[in-house]
């Protein structure tokens, strides 16, 4: 194969591959000659092609029908322009289609539808109808919305509209042509079928006489004879001629009194038989001479006020049995209207026909209803208004009853509350027509159940549910809840929220229990605080915190009901911050507020504990116990923050940490450090073995064994355990010491220092000083003698703890002592200026002092004590004078310096 | 023609115009055409506010429907009959009753009515609260917020002293000296203190040491009395404990055997029974009674019941001792004593009772069981005042082995047996020194004053010859005056058995150099009115106090009081010096 075969093999080949691919996708463009038209557009698409075209044909008319339906069936009838004309033609003869969607597919014969014969379709036009339109009578359209020629009737209503309103039958062409609707035919026209039929005379009548020329058939008056015909009694006989003339012919006059055509008043049953002349006195038609009023001739008997026409009742000439409507329309003036149900009643249901006419109208008896009614109710209701029907009940029926709500109140159940709201029928439950209305049972109980049981026994006894409730409504009860008063959101709740039955109520079956009810709060209220409150001590109740206002706390104060106070930084925290929540078994959460405990620690770590190595003991910090307890190194938790922070910062603005030390001013905590407490170190005091206390005791071991009290700060000074004032402590005492005893070692009297006791001391001077009583050679001799009874063993009688002398005697020991003879003749205050009952002097005469007795302060000494100058001078070391008064400045009593 | 043409014109005109007009304006595409539905025919389902009514009765000038408030029908509904609307006055749980204005209802009549949400408040069952066992055993112990926490490690004071050495060197000296040509003769002493407290091995041991050096100087030291009370050496403790859990046991020379009794050469012993109870037991010799040598002579042993929980809010702590002690081969005390105390927040109630048996030949003529000691203490803070009071009764402590060291007279009343030699050793008369003290005081103090008020009576309560005191002392001190200066002043009276005594004090001190110095000096007036002879001595007085604190381990004190007038006239000085070691 030459190269150039091969390329155009190839590209026979290529061409053929890409029309195939093509055609793919054209083939319905190809295979389809055209778009359809407006009406076949649902058949467009290669998928439709069999809906019209058959195999071997270009179009199937059996598909054509199976759509258009209405048309097979007139061409199968032989019906229409398709069934005369075309039967058996293919349709697409006449119709096109794939033209376009704007184009009409059908072929008019000869061009368009005005230009063909309708005989062709069996109904030729003529007349006016060859000039019409063919819209004016092909405009319907069929289901697709295309106009159609279908559906015609041949009726002229179908096209006209009739003006007779059906009265001349639906035939128009008995009358009217095609020609026009004026060219009539009136020869075969049936006036009876007119609103005038013609009787009498009027059939010879020519129409125009009446329809005039041109002839008008609408618009014409023939109600009255006087529409055609003149009146030449000049109305005074009236506009009805019929009355007197007769459609045949004007005369002869048919009057007649049974035809009751006389002129305003009838001549028919009474007056019939009165004779003309018993009223037309002067001629037949001229008006009686005594009037044409019914009072005229009669005489008025009604008591109601009917008037002078007697004619609008007894028009009839007739005094009884008029119509009944005469006697509605007269009972409206009466005393005794006819209303409601009345008005329908038959008359001769109250006016009898059995009673004489006097006693069946005017002296009927209507004034009370039992005249006419039987009491249905046998005289229940004969309090109520004399037993008349009024008060209950209306014209209008018995029912229903005018008895209402109000006029209960007249029975011995007012309708008070719910009852009220209540129909009747709920307690009159006798059937309709309800005559009876007693209701025998009246009591709560009788109508409404007791959901109580047995709980309200005595109350039901005694009133009823009544005793309890209010007819307003079962929730609003009277109950005096003064034992347990209703106070705060419990006098709003609804009694249901606290009493609603329990299991035990449900298994007892009645309602809930009143009685017995829990009065605490957790016996209704269940606790959404999980019965911490209860569950710890102190144990509190709802009530301690919660009102009956409501369970929210508005204003919570932490210090009242908690115990604690939120001062400084505290108050402004968020209460979560402490109290977090909890879950507790059960799976229940709910904020733990009562914590264990309300120190410090529990909510802020201790930044000052640091426990680096266990210490040994503490005995050297703490005598007192001396027992071993492990130390914490720092402030441990027994000592409370606040000792030394506030609620409001936990920096003191004293404390400086910038050095890692603080100064901490401690007499802020009443408990200033002095002395030796300056050097202590914080956890000498503030430790884990030892509670804080201020009591020296807590710190200090009390070597006096609590014999001294505990105040040793009464004693002792911070300075140090041995920095006493010694006689300030004993001027506290029994024993000051003063005079001599200032001198002394505390060892002379407190021998058992050592142990410290120093109340094992005896006070009294005896004890101290047994050997000075019992000295030999004192005088006089304490201890006694054979003839001297001992001394009194309480020194301080006589002795001052200045000196042992000079001593004074108080009188009551004189005889005691055995003064000599000048005590008993000396002043009794000698002893006290200078002692003579006692002492060295007790033997001296009163001359050897006192040169003369008349002058007894003039006393001498050196009578009797170193009357040697020299010696005196000597003795005290410088010259002194030597007169009694010199002496005695020096030596009061006597007593040596 | 011409008007044909001319409507030709126009009409391309106005279709030029119509076209650019739609071509100027962007094509809107028209929406597609909603399908007409239907419309909807009236609902026939009663609406959820409204409910279906049937006249029911007729009375009056109302007309009774069902249903009532049970179907919401209630006052205000309005019910519709017949297209007219009437309003619901009133209502029962079956029916509702509706004024007819005139209008005629019939029975059987239907209608609607709008449904009227209840007035009152829907009844709120309370859930059935839960017993309280229910959370009995369902909460479980909160963790603290603070143990989440972990704060930086904030020191406060210096190193600590190392409690395993402690060692204390006091020494201290005091003369009493007479001045102007009183009678007496001066009297000094010194005493060197050491106390020891050791921990020297890894084993829980411990050493205590508490000993004296002492002398005393005066001319006539010879006769005073009380030699004997006067040793050159007294150790008050010299103890080997050991420590193992809450078990202690010590042997040596005890400072306090019990919390009741005083030094004993022995042993004790002691276990903790957890919470708080501790039991222990001792026994050993009694030293000298006034010299406290050792001796031989008696022996004391007992057992002590302890209790103590200073964690509790009172933190009780009590004590039971029980003892008996022999001398001379025989049993000579026995005794059961006790102390308490409780301590409400600042405050303190304390008391102690000693309850002892004696021999039926005891000297002092004392009843089988007699109470010889008790007593009750009491102390209340509240805020800035503080109030304190205590009752104690107490009868000197009777044995034959303090007897044997003690006259008699210190026991009890002594008389002379009738007709015996006046100066032969006298008994007792049965008259037993029980001393009873009542004591109450109050203070109040704020940042500068303090103010102490108290009073205190003693008496006898089995002999009215024995001394007795009535009398009451007051305190006021201005404190932390220019942070360094203070200002005391005192006064005190009594009435006592052997005098009448007024005084009262007041001086000034000062604190400097950052509290390491100081100095207080004050001036005593003193009135003295013996029994013996009523009359009134005056007796002034000047004195002070020095103390020095150069450091943590140095202290130094030095007070004096120099007293002159009617009464006496002397000068008393003593002075300390300590030296605590850091070691």
């Amino acid at each position: 194969m030459s190269p150039a075969r091969l390329a155009r093999a190839l590209c026979a080949v290529v061409a053929t591959v890409l029309l195939l691919l093509l055609a793919r996708s054209a083939s319905a463009q190809l295979l389809s000659p055209g778009p359809l038209s407006k009406a076949h557009a649902s058949l467009e698409g290669d998928a439709h092609c069999s809906d019209c075209h058959s195999s071997g044909k270009r179009v199937d008319a059996g598909l054509c029908l199976r759509c258009h339906a209405d048309l097979g069936a007139r061409i199968a009838a032989g019906q229409g322009l398709h069934g005369l004309q075309y039967r058996g033609q293919a349709c697409e003869g006449c119709h096109v289609e794939h033209l376009g969607v704007g184009t009409s597919q059908i072929r008019w014969p000869g061009g368009g539808p005005q230009s063909l014969d309708h005989a062709q379709t069996g109904w030729p036009l003529n007349g006016a109808h060859k000039t019409a339109a063919c819209t004016k009578c092909h405009n319907r359209v069929d289901k697709s919305g295309g106009q159609t020629f279908l559906g015609l009737s041949r009726n002229c209503t179908s096209c006209h509209k009739d003006q007779h309103d059906g009265r001349f039958g639906a035939t128009c062409t008995g009358c009217h042509d095609e020609a026009a609707w004026t060219d009539l035919r009136l020869q075969d026209f049936n006036h009876d079928l007119a609103h005038f039929p013609l009787r009498g005379a009027h059939t010879t009548v020519q129409c125009a006489k009446c329809h005039s020329d041109p002839p008008k058939y609408v618009g014409l008056k023939f109600a009255l004879c006087g529409d055609c015909h003149k009146d030449p009694h000049s109305g005074r006989l009236g506009a009805a001629c019929a009355d007197c003339h007769e459609d045949t012919k004007w005369k002869p006059v048919t009057f007649s009194h049974a035809s009751a055509r006389h002129p305003g008043v009838s001549l028919a049953n009474g007056h019939a038989r009165v004779a003309c002349g018993a009223c037309h006195d002067r001629g037949n038609l001229a008006a009686p001479s005594k009037g044409t009023e019914c009072v005229s001739c009669h005489r008025p008997v009604h008591a109601a006020p009917f008037g002078r026409g007697c004619g609008s009742c007894h028009g009839t000439i007739q005094w009884l049995g008029l119509p009944r409507s005469v006697g509605l329309s007269a009972h409206a003036r009466t005393v005794y209207p006819l209303t409601g149900k009345h008005d329908a009643v038959a008359c001769t249901s109250c006016h009898q026909p059995g009673l004489p006419a006097e006693q069946r109208f005017r002296k009927l008896a209507f004034a009370r209803c039992a005249d006419c009614h039987a009491d249905q109710h046998r005289g229940e209701f004969a309090s109520l208004d004399r037993g008349e029907c009024r008060p209950c009940h209306a014209t209008s029926g018995f029912r229903p009853t005018l008895f209402s709500a109000d006029m209960h109140a007249s029975t011995a159940f007012p309708l008070l509350g719910k009852h009220i709201a209540s129909a009747c029928s709920a307690c009159h439950t006798t059937p309709r027509p309800r005559t009876d209305l007693h209701v025998a049972k009246q009591a709560c109980a009788d109508c409404h159940a007791n959901p109580h049981g047995d709980q309200f026994a005595k109350e039901m006894a005694q009133g009823g549910c009544a005793h309890c409730h209010d007819p307003r409504g079962w929730d609003l009860p009277k109950v005096d809840h003064s034992t347990w008063p209703l106070i705060g959101a419990h006098a709003t709740a609804q009694c249901e929220s606290c009493h609603h039955p329990t299991p035990e109520d449900k298994k007892a079956g009645h309602g809930a229990s009143y009685r017995g009810v829990p009065r605490n709060c957790s016996g209704c209220h269940d606790d959404a605080h999980l019965g911490q409150f209860r569950l710890t001590q102190p144990a509190y109740e709802c009530d301690h915190c919660h009102s009956t206002k409501g369970f929210k706390i508005q204003d919570f104060d932490h210090k009242a009901i908690a115990g604690w106070a939120l001062t400084g930084a505290h108050a402004k925290t968020d209460c979560a911050k402490c109290h977090s929540m909890a879950s507790v078994a059960g799976g229940q959460a709910t904020v733990r507020w009562r914590g264990p405990s309300t120190e410090c620690r529990f909510c802020h770590a201790n930044p000052h504990e640091q426990r680096t190595t266990p210490a040994l003991s503490v005995a050297a910090a703490s005598p007192a116990t001396a027992s071993p307890q492990p130390a914490g190194h720092g402030f441990s938790d027994a000592v409370s923050c606040s000792a030394c922070h506030s609620t409001t910062a936990w920096r003191s603005s004293d404390a400086e940490t910038s050095s890692g030390t603080v100064k901490f001013d401690h007499a802020k905590t009443g408990f200033p450090l002095t002395g030796q407490h300056q050097h202590a170190s914080c956890v000498a005091c503030h430790s884990s073995s030892r509670p804080l206390k201020r009591d020296c005791a807590s710190c200090h071991e009390d070597s006096h064994r609590g014999r001294l009290g505990q105040s040793c700060d009464k004693c002792h000074s911070a300075a140090g355990w041995r920095v006493t004032q010694p006689l300030e402590i004993h001027r506290r005492t029994r024993f000051p010491l003063t005079g001599m005893h200032v001198l002394a070692d505390c060892t002379q009297c407190h021998l058992r220092a050592s142990e410290q006791k120093f109340t094992d001391a005896p006070v009294d001077c005896y004890g101290c000083h047994e050997q000075d009583y019992r000295r030999p050679g004192i005088f006089p001799v304490h201890v006694g003698s054979s003839t001297a009874a001992p001394l009194p063993r309480d020194c301080s009688m006589c002795h001052r703890a200045v000196a042992w002398v000079p001593a004074n005697v108080p009188s009551s020991l004189l005889g005691t002592i055995g003064s000599p003879l000048q005590t008993q003749v000396a002043p009794r205050n000698h002893d006290v200026r200078f002692p003579i009952a006692f002492g060295s002097h007790r033997t001296a005469a009163c001359s050897d002092c006192h040169a003369t007795l008349a002058v007894p302060r003039a006393v001498r000494c050196i009578g009797c004590h170193a009357h040697d100058p020299v010696l005196v001078t000597q003795q005290h070391r410088t010259p002194v004078p030597t007169d009694g008064a010199s002496c005695l400045s020096c030596h009061p009593g006597g007593a040596r310096r | 023609m011409r008007r044909l043409l001319l409507a030709r014109v126009v009409g391309l005109v106005v279709l030029c115009t119509s076209i650019s007009a739609e071509g100027a304006q962007p094509k809107k595409r028209r929406p597609p055409a909603k399908p007409t539905a239907p419309a909807q025919a009236p609902a026939q389902t009663t609406a959820p506010n409204a409910v279906a009514v049937t006249v029911v009765e007729t009375a009056g000038t109302r007309a009774y429907v069902q249903p009532g408030a049970t179907a919401g029908v209630r006052r205000n509904s309005t019910i519709t009959i017949r297209g007219k609307d009437y309003t619901v006055v009133d209502a029962s749980d079956s029916y509702a009753v509706v004024e007819t204005n005139g209008e005629t209802l019939h029975e059987q009549e239907k209608g609607r009515a709008t449904v009227v949400a209840e007035e009152e408040q829907k009844a709120v069952e309370l859930p059935v609260p839960h017993p309280l066992s229910t959370w009995q055993q369902a909460w479980t112990p909160e963790e603290a917020p603070a143990e989440a926490q972990q704060p930086r490690f904030v020191p406060l004071g210096g190193e600590e002293r190392n409690r395993r050495f402690d060692v204390r060197f006091t020494l201290a000296a005091g003369g009493i000296i007479p001045l102007g040509g009183q009678v007496g003769s001066a009297l000094s002493m010194g005493e060197l203190n050491a106390r020891l407290h050791a921990e020297p091995f890894a084993a829980p041991v411990t050493l205590d040491l508490d000993a004296s050096l002492q002398g005393w100087a005066a001319a006539d030291l010879s006769n005073r009395v009380g030699g004997p009370s006067r040793p050159l050496l007294y150790v008050r403790e010299l103890l080997a404990g050991y420590t193992v859990g809450s078990f202690y046991a010590g042997i040596g020379r005890m400072r306090y055997a019990a919390s009741t009794l005083g030094t004993l050469d022995g042993a004790r012993v002691q276990q903790g029974l957890g919470e708080g109870f501790s039991i222990g037991a001792f026994g050993g010799l009694l030293p000298n009674a006034l010299s406290g040598a050792p001796s031989l002579d008696a022996q004391r042993f007992g057992v002590e019941a302890r209790y103590g929980r200073p964690d509790l809010a009172l933190r009780p702590e009590a004590a039971l001792v029980v003892h008996g002690s022999t001398f001379g081969g025989t049993l000579d005390e026995r005794r059961v004593s006790g102390v308490f105390g409780l301590y409400p927040g600042p405050s303190r109630f304390g008391g102690y009772f000693e309850v002892s048996s004696f021999d039926a030949d005891n000297p002092w003529k004392q009843p089988a069981i007699a109470l010889t000691a008790a007593g009750i203490d009491n102390s209340v803070r509240l805020g800035s005042f503080e109030l304190g009071a205590r009752v104690d009764v107490r009868q000197p402590e009777m044995s034959r082995w303090l007897a044997s060291y003690l006259p008699q007279s210190w026991f009890c009343t002594t008389v002379p047996a009738p007709g015996s030699n006046p100066t032969a050793p006298e008994a007792c008369n049965g008259k037993i020194d029980t001393r009873a003290l009542g004591e109450i005081d109050g203070s109040f103090a704020i940042e500068h004053l303090s103010l102490t008020l108290g009073g205190l009576g003693i008496t006898d309560v089995t002999q009215t010859s024995e001394p007795n005191m009535v009398g009451g002392f007051a305190t006021a001190r201005l404190l932390r005056l220019a942070r360094v200066l203070r200002f005391e002043a005192s006064g005190n009276y009594s009435h006592s058995t052997f005098m009448n005594l007024f005084g009262g004090s007041a001086g000034p001190g000062l604190s400097l150099i950052a509290d390491t110095l100081d100095v207080y000096a004050y001036y005593r007036l003193s009135v003295l009115q013996y029994r013996s002879d009523g009359a009134s001595l005056l007796q002034d007085g000047i004195g002070g106090t020095i103390v020095v604190l150069p450091s943590s381990d140095l202290l130094f004190t030095l007070q004096g009081e120099g007293i002159t007038g009617d009464d006496a006239k002397a000068l008393t000085i003593f002075g300390t010096a300590t030296w605590r070691p850091h070691l």
